[in-house]
Order: structure tokens, then C-alpha cells, then sequence
């Protein structure tokens, strides 16, 4: 799995604009759950920090990917000064115990148009300010061929 | 900070103890309870055995029985019981404190505390559960679903808060529990040392972040401002 994930991670845009590539980054990631309940079930409790015997270099890379990519928000000319690099830690956190929670509860993920809105809200919101997190309520597009490198990904 | 308290697993003494036949059997059933925490913190959950308990328990295997029907039922039983203190805790703690945003910090703080003294019984609570077996982690996910309305309070304190989107405190909690979980298992620092951002992590959406870092650095002990 490992190397498939290597595949994944630099076909999104890295030029495209931080909010962007999160929201691609969090459509992308439910459709490839979504689409193999083994999977969900698997990488939601590895990225969650909770499979003690998953295998660690992969739910470290995923970790990494989603925290780094989230850490970025930093960068945002309105984002606050000092804010703690471990903000994206526990946003990535509580987007994929939000997920797994789902699937507990529900035996199923959520509707995408229903979650990631709301999930990109919390991510925009210390990043961005309140009016910036609210546009994100707005948009419930999903990201057209985001997912197909995902498609790819079998664990 | 509480001191850290190693289980006393040892066996009842033999012969004529003077205990009653109850007695043993709380005895017996504490010590399981115990050897679950400790045995599941050495080699996880999934991969713990009920011989492993019952040794750690110096108890039989049929005395294992006689109180649980499974591994999963200890499990379950040790992790109410986790749950029970820290409720009692939480509720010690925030009782003086007048209004509601301290309230989420000393609540954190005494939860912070207690894992910090008793590691074994935090990755009981934070870490096992989650890919433990269907039933815990339905169990887990009520607990944490139990914690919401504390964090809900919080809508009131600004009208822009009010507006905050439904899931935001399921986010937030999920936030909280994996910074912890994550800071536990590296064991790289002491977990009361997560307080100032968890503080400001929770307290951001409801007050602004301005003020809930000023949260967090008070509670750090620095000032406020």
C-alpha cells in the first residue's frame, strides 16, 4: 500500500491555492473510503492514531500528508501569527475520527456534499477567519478528477 | 499531579484468609479489571490474551469466567470503570469555577493529569478502543458523543458562536482525543504539557482566537495578554 500511496500524493495540484487543494484533498479521500469499506475501516483507525498494530510506515505517511497539507494553512496572509503547528494535528485528527465515528454509528460514511463542507469549516476556520470557514458551507461541488488517482489505490 | 500507582496484582493469600466467598470475587474481579489495562497497554488490545490477563490477575482461568463471559467484557467493564472517575474528576474539578470557558480548562486539565499518572488506564480509554472490536468502539463513540453538550455551552458565549456549524463539536472532540492519543503513544513529553493547546484548540471557535490562545497561556501559567 505504501507505494500506492506514494502515487498519490503528488497529483494534486501544489500550485492550486491552500483552500483548494484541502477540499480536493478531503472529496478525494471520502470517495476513496467511500468506495472500499475495508479500507475506511482500516485507514480511518490508522490515521486516527489508533491502530497500535496497523502497519506504522503507512498510516505515518498519510498522517503526514493530510497534517502537512493542512499545516500550510499557516501560510495564509490571514491566518494568526503563532499559531501552533499543532492546530493541523488536531484538525487532520478530528476529520478522521469524524469519519471513523460515521462508520461506527452509521455503518457507512456520510453523504460528501453533507461532511466536507462542514469538514472544511473547522480546517478554514483558525486558518482563515469565520467568513472564509462559512463560504466553505457554500460550496458543495465536488472536485472533478481529484478522485481519479485514488481510483488506483487498492489496500 | 497524582502519583503514578502501580495495580497490586498480586494473588490473595492461600489457605484461611478470612475473606468471604464475595470478597474473593471482588477481589478477583478488581484485579481483572487491573490486568486488562496492564496487559492491553503492553500488547494492545487484539493481541492480548485472556491467559495473559489471567496471569497478570493471578487469578484462574475459571475465576475469569465466574466474572466475565469474554475478553471483550472485561474490556468493557475496565473502560466504564475509567469512565466512572473521570467523570467524578471532571465534575471535582469544574464545580468552583464560575464560568464556562475555565471550566474547559480545568476539565482538561484534570483529564490531562490523571492520564499522565496512569498511562496504562489512558490508552485503556484514548487508544484501544477505536480498533478494539465493534462494540467498544460503538461504546467509545457514545462516550464521546456524552461529551458534546460541555463543549455546545460554549455557543452562548458570543452570538457569532451560535452559528457555528452542527458538527463542530464532534470535530473538535475528535481533535482533542487524537492530539492526546498521538502525544501518549510517542511518550515524548509529559502529556500536561498538551494543556496550552488543547486549550486554545478547544476554546478557538467559541471565543475567537485571540482570546483562547491568551486561554492557553494562562493556563500554562504564563499571563493571559
Amino acid at each position: 500500500m505504501e507505494t500506492r500511496v506514494d502515487e498519490l500524493l503528488p497529483r494534486l495540484d501544489t500550485a492550486a491555492p491552500w483552500r483548494g487543494r484541502v477540499r480536493a484533498a478531503l472529496y478525494s479521500l471520502h470517495r476513496f473510503l467511500a468506495a472500499d469499506e475495508r479500507a475506511a475501516d482500516l485507514l480511518l483507525a490508522e490515521l486516527a492514531g489508533a491502530a497500535a498494530d496497523a502497519d506504522p510506515p503507512v498510516a505515518e505517511r498519510w498522517t503526514e500528508y493530510l497534517f502537512d497539507l493542512i499545516d500550510e494553512g499557516r501560510e495564509e496572509p490571514s491566518a494568526p501569527p503563532g499559531l501552533a503547528s499543532m492546530t493541523a494535528e488536531a484538525l487532520g485528527g478530528g476529520i478522521c475520527t469524524r469519519l471513523y465515528a460515521a462508520v461506527v454509528r452509521d455503518g457507512r460514511l456520510p453523504d460528501e456534499a453533507e461532511i466536507v463542507p462542514e469538514l472544511m469549516y473547522c480546517v478554514v476556520l483558525p486558518y482563515c477567519g469565520r467568513d472564509a470557514a462559512r463560504e466553505e458551507l457554500e460550496i458543495s461541488s465536488p472536485v472533478p478528477g481529484a478522485l481519479e488517482p485514488l481510483r488506483r489505490i487498492r489496500l | 499531579m497524582a502519583a503514578k500507582r502501580e495495580p497490586d496484582l498480586g494473588p490473595l493469600p492461600g489457605g484461611h484468609h478470612g475473606l468471604s466467598p464475595e470478597q474473593v470475587a471482588e477481589s478477583q474481579r478488581e484485579r481483572l479489571l487491573a490486568a486488562i489495562a496492564q496487559v492491553s497497554a503492553e500488547r494492545g488490545y487484539r493481541a492480548a490474551t485472556i491467559a495473559e490477563i489471567v496471569k497478570a490477575a493471578s487469578v484462574s482461568s475459571r475465576a475469569f469466567y465466574e466474572s466475565f463471559e469474554s475478553k471483550e467484557a472485561v474490556f468493557l467493564a475496565a473502560f466504564e470503570a475509567v469512565l466512572a472517575h473521570l467523570e467524578e474528576l471532571i465534575a471535582a474539578a469544574v464545580a468552583p469555577v464560575p464560568d464556562w470557558p475555565h471550566k474547559v480548562v480545568a476539565g482538561l486539565r484534570a483529564l490531562l493529569e490523571f492520564f499522565a499518572a496512569e498511562p496504562a488506564l489512558a490508552r485503556l480509554v484514548l487508544v484501544e478502543p477505536i480498533t478494539a472490536s465493534p462494540q467498544i468502539a460503538t461504546r467509545f463513540r457514545a462516550a464521546v458523543v456524552e461529551c458534546i453538550p460541555y463543549l455546545r455551552a460554549g455557543r452562548a458565549e458570543r452570538p457569532e458562536a451560535a452559528a457555528l456549524p452542527d458538527s463542530t463539536e464532534d470535530s473538535l472532540l475528535g481533535g482533542l482525543l487524537v492530539l492526546t492519543a498521538r502525544s501518549l503513544l510517542a511518550g515524548d513529553r509529559p502529556l500536561t504539557e498538551l494543556l496550552p493547546d488543547l486549550v486554545e484548540f478547544a476554546l478557538s471557535p467559541y471565543l475567537g482566537p485571540e482570546r483562547a490562545k491568551g486561554l492557553g497561556r494562562e493556563a500554562a501559567g504564563f499571563p493571559a495578554a
